[in-house]
């Protein structure tokens, strides 16, 4: 569980270039065991600098922040924050840190001194559950996009973690990498991981449990996804994109149409209209 | 021209033979201890040798011989301009040609000959290390040689990382420069024409970016080796482990014999 | 005039164990003033194949030809063809280097030959085109926000007034409003100047809405052309090759499956589905 109280957070080397000084003000939140949370905003609205409190990459310049219980500003626990949160970056390529697939998902546990039976162990485990099997040995560089960001998940399934954030994750991959890595994401929270993922993408939000929209450093919304995605006021619209469901049942119902804001995808939406059409 | 089109230098290729199979650190020792008796070599006989013992180890290495020569194509240019230093500057023996103050003597000829070849032979034999050894393996290799000599302060783990390191991006940053490269191009860049000057000052715009690049892949690296729990050297377990086979024990008999093999030569 | 391309194949890395194949005797036809999409998935061929566009490499067989200007695998210079062609590769902000915005964008200009008064106009123009106010002019493009140095970047194409403009993934990375506006304002480009755009794109949404014709690349070959609407009605074809429906042909596909076939297939915006979907709900529908 990880839990954040009054937290705010300034970077302190930007103010003297001048640039946009980003800052997280005021954010109150729990991120509960188990929990499938979604986080959208415009870029610049904090949410990346959010995800590295959640692991201590950062520490907040207000506030408290928790990790299971453990503090992130006392040097032993944060080794272990970093252990239970692993977090899978936008880029594939600079996450990488080994010249095979092999040797990169024992990084981490390299760095945790796991003995080498052990980490073959759990290495063959990693590999097998997100699906790399027979590509051991391969470089990264040959590797396609969904195959290096399933790597990384590989790399952190292996830390034996209860938290994966994805910070952007799947913006720099093809439709295949992202419905690969979206399928990683769903599997790894049927079977109990904790899993944050920061996007741009309507349609993968739609995916979680709880949504939260950012903007200007602060939680602006906090609900389902579809509750937040159906009230589209100017201040969403201009931070998200809505799933195309919504947005077309949204101005039906503005039209005159008689939908209901009940339907949850678009085979949902079209039995409405069917209903709806059909009568005449 | 497309930088992918043309192999790294001794890039590695995989296989499966004697050579990949060696343990990394007896190929390192072999091969530098190989090197320095290159220059053990100073007559027909030994460079024989020598030409011999190179010329089995590319064949043993199962790498095709096109590969290899096309690898050398830059390397032929630095050869050709020393030996042709060495053919104007080194005098001694009879003049065979001579061309107002420029003269070319025997001795100068040989001297270009000999070094030409040595040359050869210790670009190839380096070749053949990283064409059969994984960039990982090699690292490994090292680090573990180096590893003695931590207690006199040699950062052993901290030079195997950054090398390892550097080997994992240099495809990474081979195709970004070759896609700034290109942009740049596109902008109506001329990287082939003018006096060196220009030609050096052309390739601003690609050298800025890529610095720039390279920074920005570095720190999100850090980031995310941070993010796994990365400390430094102390406590960290391998998953690697090397070992040493009978084919180890046949290499060093092996040098030891060449070794031999030039010192007598030398003599005859 | 326009772009021909034929039987254009392309080998990386030929008489290496790295040898790699990736176009394949492709033919494509793009016309002066049209707005083409190029979509495949990562390895399909199309980031080797606008390369060929912005003659930035040689066929190794086959030809191509952008507007009067012809290249084959014995043409020596490529240059030429860089003259018609702008192109934005992908994340185009990376090659930004100079001082200043303003200087940055005059690079490609003045390595036309473009000076003085002239080529201050470019810079003015090239900026207004992507929405960048004269303020920025001198700041440095290395300390402005992602989607503002993408502007930039685009702007150093513009600048050029190219008759193609090539852009490989213009909006990856942009978050959506970042993506929207970026996207309407090349559009507006094209239909002003009736400028030629090729967009090389995973956002099947982006080229349902923007594209007149869409080329559709698998490992190295053209498989697949038409309008958006010829080709979003090859669902399983497309997913086949990596691809998938735009959103709206989606929820169209799911409507003539309750509805019945009299859905026209050319409801591919969210606009087009409302427009259809109220018009029938008033019963004012063509039969």
């Amino acid at each position: 569980m990880i839990q954040l109280k009054g937290v705010g957070f300034r970077y302190p080397s930007i103010k003297e270039t001048g640039a946009e000084e980003r800052v997280l003000s005021n954010i109150d939140l729990t991120v509960d065991q188990g929990e499938y949370l979604a986080v959208m905003g415009p870029n610049g609205s904090g949410k990346s600098t959010m995800a590295r409190l959640f692991n201590g990459l950062l520490l907040p310049t207000e506030g408290e922040i928790t990790v299971d219980g453990l503090n992130p500003r006392k040097l032993e626990e944060v080794w272990e924050i970093r252990r239970r949160v692993g977090m899978v970056f936008q880029n594939p390529d600079n996450q990488i840190v080994a010249t095979t697939v092999l040797d990169d998902i024992a990084f981490g546990l390299e760095n945790r001194g796991v003995s080498r039976d052990e980490m073959v162990e759990r290495i063959q485990d990693a590999i097998a559950r997100v699906g790399l099997t027979g590509l051991e040995k391969a470089a990264p560089h040959h590797l396609s996009g969904g195959q290096k960001q399933r790597l990384a998940i590989a790399g952190i399934l292996a830390m034996r973690p209860s938290v994966i954030i994805f910070d952007e994750a799947t913006s720099m991959l093809d439709p295949v990498g992202r419905r690969e890595v979206i399928a990683a994401m769903k599997t790894l929270h049927q079977e109990g991981t904790t899993v944050i993922h920061i996007t741009h993408s309507a349609d993968e939000a739609l995916h979680a449990e709880r949504l939260i929209v950012m903007v200007e450093g602060q939680i602006q919304r906090e609900g389902t996804p579809l509750q937040i995605f159906s009230k589209p006021e100017k201040l969403i619209e201009d931070a998200l994109e809505v799933p195309l469901f919504i947005d077309l049942r949204e101005r039906l119902r503005r039209q005159g149409m008689s939908l209901s804001q009940h339907s949850a995808n678009s085979e949902e939406l079209v039995e409405e209209l069917w209903g709806l059409l059909s009568k005449g | 021209m497309s930088a992918l089109s043309t192999p790294v230098l001794g890039q590695y290729v995989p296989g499966d033979s004697i050579l990949h199979r060696l343990d990394p650190r007896t190929k390192i020792l072999f091969i530098f201890t190989y090197m320095l008796i290159v220059f053990l070599a100073n007559n027909g006989l030994t460079y024989g040798l020598l030409i011999l013992v190179t010329g089995i180890g590319v064949f043993l290495s199962g790498v095709p011989l096109r590969l290899i020569l096309r690898g050398l194509k830059p390397v032929f240019i630095l050869i050709l301009f020393t030996a042709g230093l060495h053919v104007l500057f080194t005098k001694g023996g009879e003049v065979l040609l001579s061309l107002g103050p420029l003269t070319i003597e025997e001795k100068g000829l040989a001297q270009a000959g000999w070094i030409s070849l040595r040359f050869l032979l210790l670009v190839v034999t380096g070749m053949l290390l990283t064409l059969t050894t994984s960039s990982i393996d090699l690292t490994d290799g090292m680090e573990r040689l180096l590893s003695p000599f931590r207690r006199i302060g040699v950062p052993a783990h901290e030079l195997a990382l950054m090398m390892s390191i550097s080997l994992r991006f240099i495809p990474t940053l081979w195709e970004e420069t070759d896609k700034i490269i290109k942009a740049q191009k596109a902008r109506g860049a001329d990287f082939e024409s003018g006096s060196i000057i220009r030609r050096l000052k052309s390739y601003i715009p690609v050298l800025i970016p890529l610095f720039v690049s390279a920074f920005r892949r570095a720190e999100e690296l850090a980031l995310a080796m941070e993010a796994r729990g990365y400390r430094g050297g102390e406590g960290r377990t391998r998953l690697r482990k090397l070992s040493f086979t009978w084919h180890d024990g046949m290499a060093f008999i092996l040098l030891l014999l060449i070794i031999l093999g030039l010192l007598w030569l030398r003599n005859q | 005039m326009g772009i021909i391309v034929q039987g254009l194949s392309h080998v990386y890395m030929a008489g290496t164990p790295f040898e790699k194949k990736a176009l394949i005797d492709v033919d494509l036809t793009v016309e002066a003033g049209s707005f083409v999409a190029i979509l495949g998935s990562t390895g399909s061929g199309k980031s080797t194949l606008i390369q060929h566009i912005a003659g930035l490499l040689r066929p190794t067989t086959g030809s191509l030809r952008v507007f009067d200007t012809t290249v084959d695998s014995n043409t020596k210079k490529l240059a030429p063809l860089r003259r018609h062609v702008g192109v934005a590769f992908q994340y185009p902000e990376h090659q930004l280097f100079e001082e200043t915005v303003a200087k940055d964008i005059a690079y490609g200009p003045s390595n036309q030959g473009i000076v003085g008064e002239e080529l201050a106009a470019r810079v003015r123009q090239g900026m207004e085109w992507v929405g960048l106010t004269e303020t920025f002019a001198e700041r440095s493009p290395f300390h402005l926000s992602g989607g503002q140095m993408r502007r930039v970047a685009i702007a150093g194409v513009l600048a050029m007034e190219p008759e193609v403009l090539v852009l490989d993934e213009p909006t990856a990375g942009l978050d959506p409003k970042g993506q929207r506006e970026l996207l309407e304002k090349i559009y507006k480009l094209h239909q002003e100047r009736s400028m030629t755009v090729i967009l090389v794109s995973h956002s099947m949404a982006e080229a349902a809405r923007y594209a007149d014709v869409i080329h559709v690349m698998h490992e190295g070959r053209r498989v697949l052309s038409g309008s958006p609407v010829e080709v979003f009605s090859q669902r399983e074809k497309l997913v086949q090759w990596g691809l998938e429906l735009p959103p709206a042909a989606m929820l169209g596909a799911f409507l003539r499956q309750r509805l019945g076939s009299s859905v026209p297939q050319d409801l591919l915006t969210v606009e087009a589905l409302e427009k259809y979907l109220y018009d029938r709900w008033q019963g004012r529908e063509d039969p």
